[in-house]
């Protein structure tokens, strides 16, 4: 087996050479095609905002498949200077390729560690190929074992735990305040984009009534319009604040919106046992020292940030774990590769001894036709079989024994063990 | 058989199943769960073997308070252990626990209250208990709920990392647990406290008056939960001060129910029938 992925990410690769190397939906059906015919190989090309990545596989060892034959392609397929291109590409073999994999598709090698998007896309990259016939059976078990990884390194170490978007941050708080959302009353305060998010991920709670209050009506009433929502005019921002139990605030304004006297008023007229204040707008609009964990909780967005950044530490230190998981399945990946090759021609080696030991027997059998009992018959029968099992037990041991050691001597006693027997290649 | 166990092996039980959740909470390892599920149960089937065989009266506060850990480990089994989360546990078990170890304390006859209970009506002497040992579960319950709202509240008001330390109900939830068990104890305690005045006056002869601490104690516990009650609908009083108060009442009642049983001068422990 031959494994070759060449990779241009994040870390490698200046924005501007991904954005002209990128490879768009509807180009990768052709620049799969294209690979397959120039390389004579299977390809799996991974595309997003922050990586390029080729995978390459064939059955054959000796394929020659090479580090420039993949920046060649892309040089020629986007129209790039091959030389600089060659500069970024990184390229890895075998079991390193695995590795690389495994780790892409585990979200270790993400700019945000443990986002979950990558496995999906990791995903759709292999089926893409699969669709247009370009991915073969390395590739596929590659490919597969890939999202086993994922899947693991999700479940069994907490790279992925916790969220950390500030949007949903924010979710997690109002969640800890409330349980049921379909009587509650979100108000949001501006109509600027990151409140646009944070909204986003606060409907997915399904809340009874969405408030949009911001200077200008008319964008409140755009914003409402998406979000099946009610617009209030601004100065009515006060009986919005009377009737919300989740409070967004995003305005841009230069002056705190909300002082303590001026929630105080407020809080005479509420029904609502609490409400939690995410304000997440700069300079701030809520008086900070409204906050008691009790009738109010308020978030702003350091406090977000701060949590945002707490869970990447801890993620962080689940890293050397993901990390162990990855480096064995990658040899995992590489041993039942070897397994899989060594095993079909010990099974070739086995059934041209059996059909041999059958013929000899049988024309042992012809000769001492009569003169021996079914017995004796039955007996010299079981002394070939062992005596082929005996001759065999001692190659076939040596081979599995190197398949399970390692990749490097596997090779050379597999090629050894062809020629010594003179079996075809079945792979 | 029966005849060995003692509250030694059920609260002993009660307490490993306890530190099985604490351990869980660090290391959430499916069989920490199931331990602790074994060892609650263990506990709980021993302590109802006990109940079942020994029957201490519970009008005798060595009966009231293993009565009433039994019917908490109950509700800890059927409710709170199927759950995932274990931090419930972190609350519910150390008032099982307490309850058991403040029968092992107190164990011993009471002089007070039994034996002119036992001459009247058995409807009405179970109607009395019942009430009582009804409120108190639900205090017990409103109690519990109420830490675990303090818990919360203290956690937003650092503003801890959601998901992080122990993972406990919204304050929605559990507010609204504290009014469902301030909105049953009232009533219990008073249909229970109305029943035993009426005993009392109906037999004078036996009647220790007005006078008796746990009487006082009594009357001074529903007169604060009726001020709770007051405060809650009338004021509509709520989060933090809500919680402390039942607390608060939580301790009247443990104090309430404590008082007529100074330690006996040759107090041994161990947990004999009373």
């Amino acid at each position: 087996m031959k494994l070759l992925t060449a990779s241009c990410h994040f870390k490698s690769t200046p924005v501007d050479l991904r954005e002209k190397i990128g490879f768009s939906t509807t180009l990768l059906p052709e620049a799969l095609d294209r690979i397959g015919r120039e390389l004579d190989c299977e390809a799996v090309i991974l595309s997003t905002c922050n990586r390029v990545e080729i995978y390459l596989g064939h059955a054959d060892e000796n394929s020659q498949l090479n580090d420039d034959s993949i920046a060649k392609f892309i040089s020629g397929f986007h129209g790039v200077n091959f030389e600089y291109l060659k500069n970024h590409v990184i390229t890895r073999h075998g079991i390193d390729a695995a590795r690389h994999l495994f780790r892409v598709a585990g979200s270790l090698d993400s700019l945000v560690l443990g986002e979950g998007q990558i496995a999906g896309q990791v995903k759709v990259a292999y089926e893409t190929a699969r669709n247009v016939g370009a991915a073969g059976p390395v590739l596929h078990a590659l490919f597969q074992q890939a999202r086993t990884v994922a899947k693991r390194v999700r479940t069994e170490t907490g790279v992925a735990q916790g969220h950390v978007s500030v949007s949903s941050v924010a979710v997690d708080y109002v969640r800890e305040v409330f349980d049921r959302f379909d009587d509650k009353t979100i108000a949001v305060f501006g109509a600027g984009k990151m409140g646009e998010l944070t909204l986003r991920s606060l409907r997915d709670l399904s809340p009874g009534t969405v408030l949009i209050c911001n200077r200008s009506l008319s964008k409140a009433q755009e914003l409402a319009s998406q979000c099946g929502g009610e617009a209030i005019p601004w100065d009515q921002i006060d009986d919005a604040l009377t009737r919300a139990d989740i409070i967004l605030s995003t305005t841009g304004s230069p002056d705190m919106i909300v002082d303590r006297a001026r929630w105080e008023r407020i809080a005479m007229r509420r029904t609502q046992a609490r409400c939690i204040i995410l304000d997440i707008a700069v300079p701030r609009d809520f008086d900070p020292s409204l906050h008691n964990g009790d009738s109010v909780c308020l978030f702003n967005i350091d406090d977000l940030q701060k949590v945002r950044d707490g869970r990447l530490a801890e993620r962080r230190k689940h890293v050397p774990q993901a990390e162990l998981l990855v480096e064995s399945e990658a040899i995992r990946f590489v041993q039942q590769w070897e397994k899989r090759r060594n095993n079909s021609t010990i099974a070739k080696l086995t059934r041209e001894f059996e059909a041999k030991r059958e013929a000899i027997v049988s024309n042992l059998m012809t000769r001492l036709n009569g003169r021996i009992s079914p017995d004796d018959k039955q007996y010299i029968a079981g002394a070939f079989r062992l005596l082929q099992n005996q001759f065999l037990h001692g190659p076939i041991a040596a081979l599995t024994q190197e398949t399970t050691k390692g990749v490097q001597g596997g090779h050379t006693l597999l090629d050894a063990f062809r020629k010594l027997f003179r079996i075809e290649d079945q792979t | 058989m029966v005849d060995r166990i003692s509250l030694t092996c059920f609260g002993a039980s009660y307490f490993v199943a306890l530190a099985f959740d604490c351990f869980y909470i660090k290391w959430p390892l499916r069989l920490l769960r199931i331990l602790s599920l074994a060892f609650m149960v263990a506990g709980l089937a021993a302590q109802t073997a006990y109940l079942a065989y020994r029957q201490p009266p519970l009008v005798e506060p060595f009966g009231y308070f293993l009565f009433l850990a039994w019917i908490l480990a109950v509700v800890h089994v059927v409710r709170v252990a199927p759950q995932n989360s274990r931090t419930i546990s972190l609350f519910t078990l150390p008032l099982v626990i307490l309850l058991v170890c403040l029968a092992w304390f107190l164990g011993g006859p009471s002089n007070w209250g039994g034996h002119f209970l036992s001459r009247r009506n058995p409807l009405v002497n179970t109607v009395h208990v019942g009430g009582l040992i009804g409120s108190s579960v639900t205090m017990c319950l409103g109690f519990i709920a109420s830490c675990m709202y303090l818990a919360r509240s203290w956690q937003l008001r650092s503003k801890h990392i959601p998901g992080w330390g122990l993972k406990l109900p919204s304050l929605e939830s559990l507010e609204a647990f504290i009014r469902w068990s301030l909105a049953f104890t009232f009533p219990l305690m008073t249909a229970g406290l109305v029943l035993g005045v009426g005993l009392g006056a109906s037999s004078p002869e036996d009647w220790s008056g007005w006078t008796n601490p746990r009487v006082i104690a009594t009357f001074a516990l529903w007169i604060d939960f009726a001020v709770l009650v007051t405060l809650r609908h009338g004021l509509g009083v709520r989060g933090n001060l809500l919680a402390t108060l039942m607390i608060v009442a939580f301790g009247l009642f443990m104090v309430c129910a404590i008082l007529p049983h100074p330690i006996p001068p040759n107090f041994r422990g161990g947990g004999g029938t009373p």
